[in-house]
C-alpha cells in the first residue's frame, strides 16, 4: 500500500506550525530550563528520602514539613503578612489612585513622589530602613527628643509592621499607577449617568466603578501576594539568616533548608507553597470571573 | 414639570477654547425643544450643563425658579438618555430601571410598582430579568427610556438617543418619543444631528453653529423663514441651493440675477437694489422645464446624475461651476449629460446677504420691527 502524499494544505499547515516553533522556542526553552525543569526535579525530591539513596518515599516528606515547627512558624508568619500586606496594598493604591484622579495640585510630583521607590534597589532601600529603624538608627534618635528609650525595632513585635511599611512603600506607587489606568478606563458616561440617577460619590464608586476595576483589583491582588511571597529579600539583608521569630517568613525556611542540603524538605515545602499560591490565585480568578464578567467588553 | 431658563451662559474650554457663549433661552414647561447643528457646534455642551455634568464658565440656568448653577446633577431632578445608552452592564433590566429609585430611597414596593409599570409601557416587561449585554441594539434604548421614565423627573434631557440605531428603528423610536412626550407632558430637551428628528419632533428647535444661537423657531418657520445661509443649508435634504448674484430693480420690477438668469422677487427688496447676494432655492421649490425663458428660468444646465428615491428623484445639475439639485417627480427621458432646463418657484425664493450671509428679508423685518 502507497503512503499518500501531503496535500499543498496539510504541507502549508506542517510548515506553519515548524514556523511557530522556531519563533516560539527561545522563550520555550527559557521556560523549560528555568521553570519547568527544575520544578519536575523539586517534585522529584519532595518523594524521594535524600539524594544519594532515591528511595521512593511518597508523602513522608511533606508530613515532616507540616510537622516542623520552623515550617508552622514561617507559614504563620508570611500568612500573617500577606494578610495585612496584600489588601492594604490593594486598598491604599485604589484610594491613592482616586485621590490622585481628582484636580489636585502637584498630581504628577506626587505620582512621581510614590513611584520613585519602585526604582530604587532593593539593597539601597534596605539601607535606609537601616538608617532609620536600626537600635542607634534616626527614628530612635528623634524619639530620644522626647525622652523616650530607644527601641530595636527589627528586634521586637514592631518588626513585621516595619516590614508591612517596607512594603507598601516599595508596591504602593505601581499599584497606584495599574489603578489609576484602570479608573481611566471606566465609561465616563456610566459615572455621569449615576450621578444623573442620583447616586452619591460612595455609590458611584460601589455601585458602577468597583465593577469595572475588578479585573485590575485581581491583578494587583496577586501581584501584590507574589510581591508579598519575595518579601523575604528585604528581611534577610535586613536581619540575616536568623531573624526575629515575627520575621522569619516561608524563604528562610527553605533557605536555611537549602544551606543544611535538605533539599527534600525544601522540595516538600516550596510545592506545599505552590499550591496554596495556585488554590489563591484559583479563588481570585474564580471571584472576578463572578463579579466582573459582564462588565468585560 | 419645570421651565428651563438659561442666561447668557458661556462654557470656556481650557482658558480659551469657547465651546458655548452668551447662550440665552427659555424653555417653557412641557415644551420639547430641539437642540441641532453639526459637530462640535456645543449642543451637547450645553445639554449637559443643564444636566449638571459640566461646569458652565458664566451666566445661569434655572429649573423652574431654581438657580442650579452649583446643584449636584442628582438634586436637579433630570433624567437623561445618553447617546450611548450608559446602561449598567452587571446588573438586569429590572435593577438598571430600579437603580435611580433606590439611590432616591424610594419603598421597595413602590419600586417594584413604577419599574413594572414603565416596563410595561414600553413593552419590556419579558426582558427585566436580562442582562443588557443580551439586548439589542433597540431594546438597550428603551432601557436606557425606561430608567429616565420611571423617576418621573421634571426635566427630560436626550442627547442623540437615537443615533446608534439603524433607519427602521430610529423612525419607530422617533414616533415612541414623540406619542411618550404627549404623554408625560413633561419638559423634553433633546440632542440630535439629524435634521429629520429635529424637525419631526420639536415644538420648536435651537440651530447652533460654533457655540452660538443661530434660530430658535418652530420646524416649520425655520424651514420657511431660515434666518441666515448656514440654517437654510443646514435644514432641508438634499439641502439648498445657492446661487452668488445680485439685486437689481428695472421698470419698478426687482430682480435677483443669478446664474445667467434673472428672477423676479418681491419688490420689498428694492431697497437693497445693487446689492451682492446669495440666492436660495430649495430643491423642491425648482421643476425640470422644458423650453427656456428670460425670466426665473435656468437655463443650458447639464444633468450630472440622477438619484432614484422611489417616487421623487433628485436630478445633480451644473451650469458652469454652479452646482444645483432638483427634486422631481420621476420621468423618463433624463439622461447624464443631457441639457436640462430649471424653474423656479420665486415665491419661494431666499435672498441672503453675501457679505453678512444674514436672510435680507428678516433684516427688513427686523428693521422695520
Amino acid at each position: 500500500m502507497t503512503r499518500k502524499q501531503p496535500g499543498p494544505e496539510q504541507l502549508r499547515r506542517r510548515k506553519d506550525r515548524l514556523n511557530s516553533l522556531i519563533y516560539l522556542s527561545p522563550s520555550l526553552i527559557g521556560v523549560m530550563v528555568f521553570f519547568l525543569v527544575p520544578f519536575m526535579v523539586v517534585i522529584y525530591y519532595s518523594v524521594i528520602d535524600n539524594p544519594v539513596n532515591k528511595d521512593f518515599v511518597l508523602i513522608d516528606n511533606f508530613i515532616k514539613v507540616i510537622k516542623n515547627s520552623a515550617f508552622k512558624q514561617a507559614a504563620a508568619n508570611t500568612a500573617k503578612f500577606s494578610l495585612v500586606a496584600v489588601p492594604g496594598a490593594v486598598v491604599l493604591a485604589l484610594l491613592l489612585a482616586m485621590l490622585l484622579e481628582n484636580k489636585i495640585p502637584g498630581k504628577s510630583r506626587f505620582r512621581t513622589f510614590f513611584l520613585s521607590p519602585m526604582m530604587v534597589p532593593v539593597a539601597s532601600v534596605v539601607l535606609i530602613w537601616q538608617v532609620i529603624f536600626h537600635y542607634n538608627g534616626a527614628l530612635n534618635g528623634l524619639l530620644s527628643v522626647f525622652g523616650v528609650d530607644p527601641i530595636d525595632w527589627l528586634k521586637t513585635d514592631y518588626s513585621q509592621i516595619m516590614i508591612v511599611i517596607l512594603f507598601w512603600w516599595k508596591n504602593l506607587g505601581y499599584n497606584m499607577i495599574l489603578f489609576m489606568a484602570a479608573l481611566a478606563n471606566i465609561p465616563k458616561t456610566l459615572v455621569e449617568a449615576a450621578s444623573v440617577d442620583g447616586a452619591s460619590s460612595f455609590s458611584r464608586f460601589w455601585h458602577i466603578k468597583i465593577r469595572y476595576l475588578s479585573p485590575t483589583i485581581l491583578f494587583v491582588t496577586i501581584l501584590s501576594l507574589i510581591n508579598s511571597f519575595k518579601v523575604f529579600r528585604e528581611v534577610y539583608l535586613l536581619t540575616g539568616d536568623y531573624p526575629y521569630e515575627t520575621l522569619y517568613m516561608l524563604q528562610h525556611f527553605m533557605n536555611n533548608k537549602f544551606s543544611s542540603f535538605d533539599y527534600q524538605m525544601l522540595s516538600a515545602a516550596a510545592i506545599i507553597m505552590a499550591v496554596v499560591i495556585v488554590a489563591i490565585i484559583g479563588a481570585l480568578f474564580y471571584a472576578e470571573n463572578r463579579f466582573g464578567k459582564d462588565v468585560e467588553q | 414639570m419645570a421651565s428651563i431658563t438659561l442666561k447668557n451662559v458661556d462654557k470656556t474650554y481650557d482658558g480659551d477654547v469657547k465651546a458655548v457663549s452668551g447662550f440665552d433661552l427659555e424653555i417653557k414647561d412641557k415644551e420639547f425643544v430641539i437642540f441641532v447643528g453639526p459637530s462640535g457646534c456645543g449642543k451637547s455642551t450645553t445639554l449637559r450643563m443643564i444636566a449638571g455634568l459640566e461646569e458652565i464658565s458664566s451666566g445661569e440656568i434655572y429649573i423652574g425658579d431654581r438657580l442650579v448653577n452649583y446643584v449636584e446633577p442628582r438634586d436637579r431632578d433630570i433624567a437623561m438618555v445618553f447617546q450611548s445608552y450608559a446602561l449598567y452592564r452587571h446588573m438586569t433590566v429590572y435593577k438598571n430601571m430600579a437603580f435611580s429609585l433606590k439611590m432616591h430611597k424610594v419603598p421597595k414596593e413602590e419600586i417594584d410598582r413604577r419599574v413594572r409599570e414603565t416596563a410595561e409601557m414600553l413593552g419590556l416587561t419579558h426582558l427585566l430579568d436580562r442582562k443588557p449585554g443580551a439586548l439589542s441594539g433597540g431594546e438597550c434604548q428603551r432601557v436606557a427610556l425606561g430608567r429616565a421614565l420611571v423617576r418621573s423627573p421634571s426635566v427630560f434631557l436626550l442627547d442623540e438617543p437615537l443615533s446608534n440605531l439603524d433607519a427602521k428603528l430610529r423612525s419607530d423610536m422617533r414616533a415612541e418619543i414623540i406619542k411618550l412626550h404627549k404623554k408625560l407632558q413633561t419638559t423634553f430637551v433633546y440632542v440630535t444631528h439629524d435634521q429629520t428628528e429635529a424637525m419631526t419632533m420639536g415644538d420648536r428647535i435651537v440651530i447652533m453653529k460654533k457655540g452660538l444661537i443661530q434660530q430658535v423657531d418652530s420646524p416649520k418657520d425655520i424651514y420657511d423663514h431660515p434666518k441666515n445661509k448656514f440654517v437654510a443649508g443646514f435644514i432641508g435634504t438634499p439641502q439648498m441651493n445657492f446661487f452668488d448674484g445680485e439685486i437689481k430693480t428695472e421698470g419698478g420690477r426687482c430682480f435677483a440675477e443669478a446664474c445667467g438668469s434673472r428672477f423676479a422677487i418681491d419688490g420689498r427688496y428694492a431697497a437693497f437694489s445693487g446689492r451682492k447676494v446669495c440666492v436660495g432655492v430649495r430643491p423642491e421649490h425648482m421643476e425640470l422645464c422644458a423650453g427656456a425663458a428670460p425670466e426665473n428660468v435656468i437655463s443650458g444646465g447639464r444633468i450630472e446624475l440622477v438619484e432614484l428615491l422611489g417616487s421623487d428623484i433628485n436630478v445633480h445639475a451644473s451650469l458652469g461651476d454652479i452646482r444645483f439639485v432638483v427634486r422631481s417627480q420621476w420621468q423618463s427621458g433624463l439622461e447624464m449629460g443631457s441639457a436640462v432646463n430649471v424653474r423656479v418657484d420665486t415665491s419661494r425664493i431666499h435672498i441672503f446677504d453675501a457679505e453678512t450671509e444674514e436672510n435680507l428679508a428678516m433684516t427688513e423685518t427686523e428693521a422695520e420691527a
